[in-house]
């Protein structure tokens, strides 16, 4: 992996290409990565890289409007941090979009420092989310390497069971509890017991 | 012409003044002298003959039946006096005095009585030329119509009273043309002088129209049209009619305001209508300004400043600032307030940029609009500005028609043709409801309208911006099946490049 690969893309859909180039330069100039499409469905043909990313749409697109391109992206899965700019600010618009969960709502011509603020949070927001997801995804495949037995000790012991209990409770030895529950801990990469229950909250969470 | 010496009579009989009973009496005097003189007086002479005398005078004094009972009296005075001097003895010298008397009293009383007759008729027929004369100065002044003769080549003028009046000339001073162009606006007076040159080339028949530049100022509209006549003498006048058209002129004047007042009423309302496009059309460009300007700065102030984008994004502020003051100019040109101009232009200029100004209309409306340039300019006389108003008008309507329209596209189709006659042809064609059939008569009236916010205007203003141009505008439909409204303009041959 190269550097330009991994640091973080500003995605532009702008229907006005003089906006476009606008923007481009503009978060160019500042260091970032951009790349600009003029409709939705443009951008979507493009493929997503696994980086910070933010999406930063025009409220009135030609064909399709960046209001039903947001809720498209929703249904899709893509939780892409979306910036609206729009050519006149509309309260009913701008409701709209940040309870479908747009980061920002910008009303053309904007202060380009509110722009660039904007898109640094949003990428911001997206390296934690990416973060979390990872890490929440190596959770997930260090539990599938459990066995069925184990996945089970481990579940009766992070109910803060004793080993005797859970024994009793499975019809097993105490002796053969004791090493499913280490093989548990050590597979699933918990220093202490409590970094178990976390990781078992965590799990049922996601 | 029967009736009109009766009628004369009548009147003469009502007019008799004392003096004509004075002379009548005279008359009466007269021949009762001549009566006594000729039965008294031993004279061998004809003394009746001087009847004649009372025959005469009695002929501007009666009628002629007055005339005829005059010449009887006088006829049987004479045969009284004869009877009374000398008895019934005939074949006497004083008999054939008498005889002489009598013819002489019966051939002058023929020719009187003639002559009566003759002078009737042409009393008559100068009344008749008085009345026709006055029926003339009445129509004259009451339709401000003044006649002009003009003999060539001596340049010699009559001039009738109204005529006069409406130049205001005095009724002492012979006008002559020097006269008739020096009250003439500074304007028209080569017009006027090319007409008279066309009168002293024998042209037929003439026609213009020019103003006047009265002593107060004002000025006033004429309409002068002169035939050629020739007289006996084989000489050549003009007979002109010269109309003061001022009132009709100012009417048609504040017509033609007014009417240009409303265009541009409805036109600012139009533009109204589509404030919310134009301000994005204008905020676009501005917003790409500051976004240009603030890359730039940044590539400029970075530790080692980036000239070439510094650069590019200057040359781009450029063209989004001039972008920008175009969409001004155009709406600011859509919004003045002109007189109209008839002038060669090329509609599909005029089509084109009228589209420019809907663009973000046909966006929001979401129209997919088919419409495919020709290739050569489709020059056509008009104001510019009043044309596009009714090609916005027509796009317009056309967007509103489709825009309860769900689940199918919607298009939009303009052309540019010519007619098979040649007039220049442009069609609006949308795929909306259509119109009932019952209502496309009164498409065009002023206050109909099928939208609840619409004033009903816009299509009036179109037809008679159109009737102005001397074209038709007109519109088809199918109900369900869109909508045609097409306008046709005479196709003018010079278009300025």
């Amino acid at each position: 992996m190269t550097v330009a690969d991994i640091s973080p893309v500003v995605f532009v859909v702008d229907d006005d290409p003089a906006i476009r180039t606008g923007l481009d330069s503009l978060l160019r100039s500042v260091g970032m990565r951009v790349h600009t499409y003029a409709s939705g469905g443009e951008f979507l043909l493009h493929p997503f890289e696994d980086v910070p990313a933010c999406l930063i749409l025009d409220v009135r697109l030609q064909g399709e409007s960046g209001l039903d391109f947001q809720v498209r992206l929703a249904e899709m899965k893509v939780s892409m941090p979306v910036v609206f700019v729009s050519g006149h600010g509309d309260i009913a618009m701008s409701v709209k979009a940040m309870k479908a969960g747009a980061l920002d709502f910008l009303v053309k011509p904007f202060r380009e420092q509110d722009l660039l603020d904007a898109v640094t949070l949003a990428l911001q927001e997206d390296g934690k989310r990416r973060e979390t997801g990872k890490a929440a995804a190596n959770l997930r495949a260090r539990y599938q390497t459990l066995t069925s037995r184990e996945q089970e000790v481990m579940a009766y012991a992070v109910t803060g069971l004793m080993n005797k209990q859970i024994a009793a409770e499975m019809g097993l030895s105490e002796i053969t509890v004791k090493i499913h529950r280490g093989h548990a801990m050590k597979k699933m990469h918990a220093r202490t017991f409590a970094d178990l229950v976390k990781m078992s909250q965590a799990l049922e969470g996601g | 012409m029967n009736t009109v010496p009766a009628g004369h009579m009548a009147a003469s009989r009502a007019e008799v003044t004392p003096s004509v009973w004075l002379l009548r009496l005279g008359a009466v005097m007269l021949a009762l002298i001549i009566f006594l003189i000729d039965w008294l007086s031993s004279l061998d002479v004809a003394i009746a003959v001087l009847y004649v005398a009372v025959i005469l005078m009695s002929g501007d004094l009666f009628s002629r039946r007055g005339v005829a009972v005059v010449a009887t009296a006088c006829g049987t005075l004479t045969l009284a006096a004869y009877l009374f001097s000398h008895g019934t003895e005939w074949l006497v010298p004083p008999f054939a005095r008498c005889m002489v008397s009598l013819c002489a009293i019966a051939i002058t009383a023929f020719l009187a009585l003639k002559n009566k007759a003759a002078r009737d008729a042409l009393q008559g027929q100068v009344h008749l030329l008085h009345r026709s004369e006055a029926f003339l100065a009445g129509a004259q002044r009451l339709s401000q119509t003044g006649s002009i003769g003009l003999k060539m080549p001596s340049a010699e003028m009559y001039w009738s009273d109204e005529a006069r009046r409406i130049f205001q000339f005095d009724d002492r001073s012979q006008p002559t043309l020097e006269y008739m162009i020096g009250r003439t606006h500074p304007e028209d007076t080569d017009d006027l002088k090319s007409l008279v040159e066309q009168a002293y080339a024998r042209h037929a028949n003439m026609e213009t129209e020019f103003r006047l530049v009265m002593s107060d100022g004002s000025c006033k509209f004429m309409r002068m049209l002169a035939q050629q006549v020739h007289d006996a003498s084989g000489e050549c006048e003009y007979i002109g009619a010269l109309m003061d058209v001022t009132a009709a002129k100012n009417a048609e004047d504040a017509l033609h305001r007014s009417q240009s007042h409303l265009a541009h009423v409805t036109r600012v309302t139009t533009l109204g209508e589509m404030a919310a496009s134009i301000a994005h059309e204008v905020n676009q460009p501005l917003s790409a300004v500051t976004t240009n300007a603030e890359a730039g700065l940044r590539w400029l102030n970075r530790d080692v400043p980036n000239l070439e984008e510094v650069r590019s994004a200057i040359e781009r502020i450029k063209s989004e600032a001039h972008r920008a003051s175009e969409v001004i100019r155009r709406i600011r040109a859509l919004s003045r307030k002109t007189d109209p101009t008839h002038l060669p232009i090329d509609l599909q200029d005029v089509l084109q940029e009228s589209i420019a100004l809907v663009r973000r209309e046909i966006l929001r409306h979401r129209v997919n609009l088919d419409f495919r340039p020709t290739d050569a300019p489709m020059g056509v006389k008009g104001d510019k500005v009043q044309l596009q108003q009714v090609i916005i008008n027509l796009l317009m309507n056309a967007m509103q028609a489709m825009s309860g329209m769900h689940g199918k596209e919607r298009v939009l189709s303009v052309s540019l043709s010519y007619t098979p006659s040649g007039d220049v042809l442009l069609r609006v064609e949308d795929n909306g409801p259509g119109v009932a059939v019952q209502n496309l008569p009164s498409l065009f009236n002023p206050f109909f309208t099928t939208r609840p916010e619409g004033m009903g205007m816009g299509l009036s203003i179109c037809r008679s911006i159109i009737d102005a141009h001397g074209g038709r505008i007109w519109a088809e439909s199918e109900l369900g099946h869109g909508a045609v409204l097409s306008f046709s303009l005479p196709a003018a041959e010079q278009v300025p490049l």
